[in-house]
C-alpha cells in the first residue's frame, strides 16, 4: 500500500522531533521543566521509532551533515545526469552515418525502452532515489532523440505533437518517480506545444511560436491552477514548481508585450498595447504577490516579488536613462532597493503571523 | 500506481514509435511524383555538429530576378502576386504606401509550383546577359561589370536551376500550369506577406529542405561524388525521400 505522506513530510517530523529533542534538553538544564526517567525513556523509544521507521521508508537526513551531503549528491546527480543525456545525443551523432536504416531504427527505438526498464528496476533496488533519478532523465533524453533523428532519418514534416508527447512521457517519469527537473521539463514543452497550437490557430508557423509572447499566458495560467484542482501533496516541492514555472511564464509574455506591442493579437495601436500591459504587469504581479500571503505560499510571494521589481527597473530606465545623469539614475534605484526591502520586511512579518496563527490553529 | 506509470510511459514510446513508422510506411507506399536532381540543385549540407558522420543534402532553390533588382546569388525568395492572389493567400489588401516599410508577420501555408532549369532560368540568363551589355555601352567601372559577369558566370555552372515560379492556396489552380512532370512540380511552403508594403509574397520554408542521405546510396569510398543526380521520390503523404544518387 503506498504511502500517503510525500518525503518533505518525513523531513519535516524528523527535523521536528530533533528540534523537540534539542529544546527539551535546554529546558532541563535551566530547570524550566523536569520530566521522570521513566517519561523521559518512552518519549525516545516514541522518537526512535518513528525515525527509523521514516529513515527507512524516505531515506530522510537525520543531522545537518548528512543533509549538506544529500543537496552535494542531489547537485551531482543532476550535472551527471545533464552530462550523460548530452553523451547520450553526441554518440549517436558520432555513429549514426555508418548503420543502416534498419539498425538506426532499432537503436532509436530500444534506446528508450531499455533506459525506461532500467530506471524502474533500479528504483525497486535502491532507498536514495538518486540514481533512478538519473536513468530516467537519461531515458528522456533517448526518447527525444528517438522522436527527432527519426524525424531527420526519413525526413519526416516536424510537427508541434512531438512537443505533446515528450511532455506526457515527462510527465509521467516525473510523477512515478517525484523528479523536480522532469516536471518542470514537461511544463517547459507544455508551453511550447500551446503556444504552437494557438499560434497555428492564428495563423502564424508552429515554429515562429516565439514571435507572439502572448501564445504563452494561457498557458501559464492553467499550470498555475493545476496544483489547486489536484493535491500534490505526496510529491515533494511540485505545486511551488507548478505555480513558479506558471508565474516566471506569465511576466516573461506580459514583459515583453509591454515593450513589443506590434507582436500582439490585440488590434490596437502598439503604443496603447505597452501601456495596457505595462499596466497589467504591475497589477498582477501586486496581486499575486497579495494571493501567496493570503494562501502561504513563499515561492509565489518571492517570484511575484521579483517581477514587479523588472517591471519597476524597466520603466525606471524607460523614464529616466535618457535624461538624468548616470550616477543619479543608479542612486534612485539604490533608494528604490532600499524602500523596496522595508516593503518586503513588512511583508515577511505579516506572512509569519500567518502561519504562526495557522500553527496555533 | 507506480505500475500503471510505467505501462503509461511505455505505451507512450511504443505508440509513438508506431505512429511515425506507420506514417512513413503509408508516405513510401506509393510514389506520386520522382526528380532527378543534380548537385547544384541539392548540396551537401554543413553540419554545426562536427562530429555528425552523416550526409544531408540541402535542396537550393530560389525565385526569378525582377527587373528592378539588383541583388542575386541564388538565394532570393520573393514572388510577386496579385491582388486577386493576395485575397485567395487571406492577406489583407495593402492600404499603405508601396516600397514603405510595414511590420507584419502574417504567414500561411501555401503550395508553390516548382520549375527545374525551365523558362524561369532562362529568363534569369538572358536578363544578367542584357545587364552586362548594358554596363559595357554605358563604360561603366570594371568592378560592377566584373560582378554581373560572375554572376552570369555562377548561374551557367554552378547555383541552382531550380525555381519557384507561382503560388497559390489550393493546389487545383496550379496543376493545369504543370506542362513537363519531370521539371515541375508542387511542393507545400509556408509564406508571409511583403515587409515592404509591395504585392509580393516571401516563401519563408519549402515543405521539401534536407533530406537524409542513406549511407548504403554513397557507393564511392572516398564519399559524395563531385558531380551527381539525385533521384528523389515523393510519397502520398507528399513527403520526400532520396531513392539514389549516381554519378554523373
Amino acid at each position: 500500500m503506498e504511502s500517503t505522506i510525500s518525503k518533505s513530510d518525513a523531513q519535516r517530523k524528523v527535523d521536528q522531533i530533533q528540534a523537540f529533542q534539542q529544546e527539551l534538553d535546554e529546558l532541563q538544564k535551566n530547570q524550566i521543566l523536569n520530566l521522570s526517567q521513566d517519561q523521559l525513556h518512552k518519549i525516545q523509544t516514541y522518537h526512535q521509532k518513528i525515525t527509523a521507521k521514516l529513515t527507512n521508508d524516505f531515506d530522510v537526513d537525520t543531522s545537518q551533515g548528512t543533509k549538506n551531503l544529500t543537496l552535494g549528491m542531489q547537485i551531482t546527480s543532476f550535472l551527471g545526469a545533464i552530462a550523460l543525456a548530452a553523451s547520450v545525443f553526441f554518440l549517436f551523432y558520432q555513429y549514426w552515418g555508418y548503420f543502416n536504416t534498419q539498425v538506426q531504427v532499432a537503436i532509436l527505438v530500444s534506446a528508450p525502452l531499455t533506459t525506461l526498464f532500467a530506471t524502474f528496476a533500479i528504483r525497486e533496488k535502491e532507498s536514495t532515489g538518486h540514481f533512478s533519478k538519473l536513468m530516467a532523465l537519461i531515458s528522456f533524453a533517448c526518447f527525444v532523440l528517438n522522436l527527432s533523428m527519426l524525424g531527420q532519418i526519413f525526413n519526416i514534416t516536424p510537427s508541434d505533437n512531438a512537443l505533446a508527447v515528450w511532455c506526457a512521457y515527462a510527465l509521467v517519469l516525473a510523477y512515478a518517480l517525484d523528479i523536480r527537473l522532469l516536471l518542470a521539463v514537461a511544463i517547459a514543452c507544455f508551453y511550447a506545444f500551446i503556444a504552437a497550437r494557438v499560434g497555428e490557430w492564428c495563423g502564424s508557423y508552429w515554429l515562429s511560436m516565439g514571435e507572439h509572447p502572448e501564445t504563452f499566458i494561457l498557458p501559464a495560467l492553467i499550470l498555475f491552477i493545476i496544483p489547486s484542482l489536484f493535491s500534490h501533496h505526496r510529491y515533494h516541492n511540485f505545486e511551488s514548481i507548478y505555480r513558479v514555472l506558471a508565474l516566471c511564464g506569465l511576466f516573461l509574455a506580459i514583459l515583453i508585450m509591454s515593450h513589443w506591442g506590434r507582436s500582439s493579437f490585440l488590434p490596437w495601436d502598439s503604443d496603447v498595447i505597452e501601456g495596457f500591459y505595462q499596466v497589467l504587469g504591475f497589477v498582477l504581479t501586486a496581486g499575486f504577490i497579495a494571493l501567496g500571503i493570503k494562501k502561504i505560499w513563499p515561492a509565489v510571494v518571492n517570484t511575484a516579488n521579483v517581477f514587479f521589481v523588472l517591471f519597476l527597473y524597466t520603466k525606471f530606465y524607460d523614464w529616466w536613462w535618457d535624461w538624468l545623469p548616470k550616477y543619479l539614475f543608479f542612486f534612485l534605484i539604490g533608494i528604490s532597493a532600499v524602500l523596496f526591502l522595508l516593503i518586503f520586511n513588512r511583508l515577511r512579518n505579516q506572512l509569519r503571523q500567518r502561519v504562526f496563527k495557522e500553527d496555533i490553529v | 500506481m507506480k505500475k500503471r506509470l510505467f505501462l503509461a510511459a511505455l505505451s507512450l514510446i511504443l505508440l509513438s514509435n508506431a505512429v511515425v513508422l506507420g506514417k512513413v510506411a503509408f508516405n513510401r507506399a506509393a510514389v506520386l511524383n520522382e526528380l532527378v536532381l543534380t548537385e547544384r540543385e541539392m548540396q551537401s549540407r554543413y553540419s554545426s555538429v562536427k562530429e555528425n558522420s552523416s550526409t544531408q543534402l540541402q535542396l537550393r532553390w530560389h525565385t526569378p530576378m525582377q527587373p528592378s533588382t539588383n541583388y542575386y546569388y541564388g538565394y532570393q525568395n520573393i514572388l510577386p502576386i496579385n491582388d486577386n492572389q493576395r485575397e485567395m493567400l487571406g492577406f489583407k489588401p495593402l492600404n499603405c504606401q508601396q516600397g514603405s516599410y510595414r511590420y507584419n508577420d502574417n504567414e500561411t501555408t501555401a503550395w508553390v509550383l516548382m520549375e527545374l532549369d525551365g523558362q524561369a532560368y532562362l529568363n534569369d540568363l538572358s536578363l544578367l546577359e542584357s545587364r552586362i551589355k548594358e554596363a559595357q555601352a554605358e563604360n561603366k567601372n570594371r568592378q560592377e561589370t566584373k560582378s554581373l559577369e560572375e554572376q552570369l558566370k555562377r548561374l551557367r555552372e554552378y547555383d541552382s536551376r531550380l525555381y519557384a515560379i507561382a503560388v497559390s492556396a489550393e493546389p487545383g489552380q496550379l496543376l493545369p500550369a504543370i506542362k513537363n512532370k519531370e521539371k515541375q512540380f508542387l511542393l507545400k511552403a509556408i509564406i508571409s506577406d511583403s515587409k515592404y508594403c509591395n504585392n509580393e509574397i516571401f516563401i519563408k520554408q519549402l515543405s521539401m529542405g534536407d533530406l537524409y542521405l542513406p549511407k548504403s546510396l554513397i557507393t564511392n569510398t572516398t564519399g559524395l561524388p563531385r558531380n551527381y543526380f539525385v533521384h528523389i521520390a515523393i510519397g502520398n503523404l507528399g513527403e520526400a525521400w532520396i531513392e539514389n544518387i549516381t554519378p554523373r
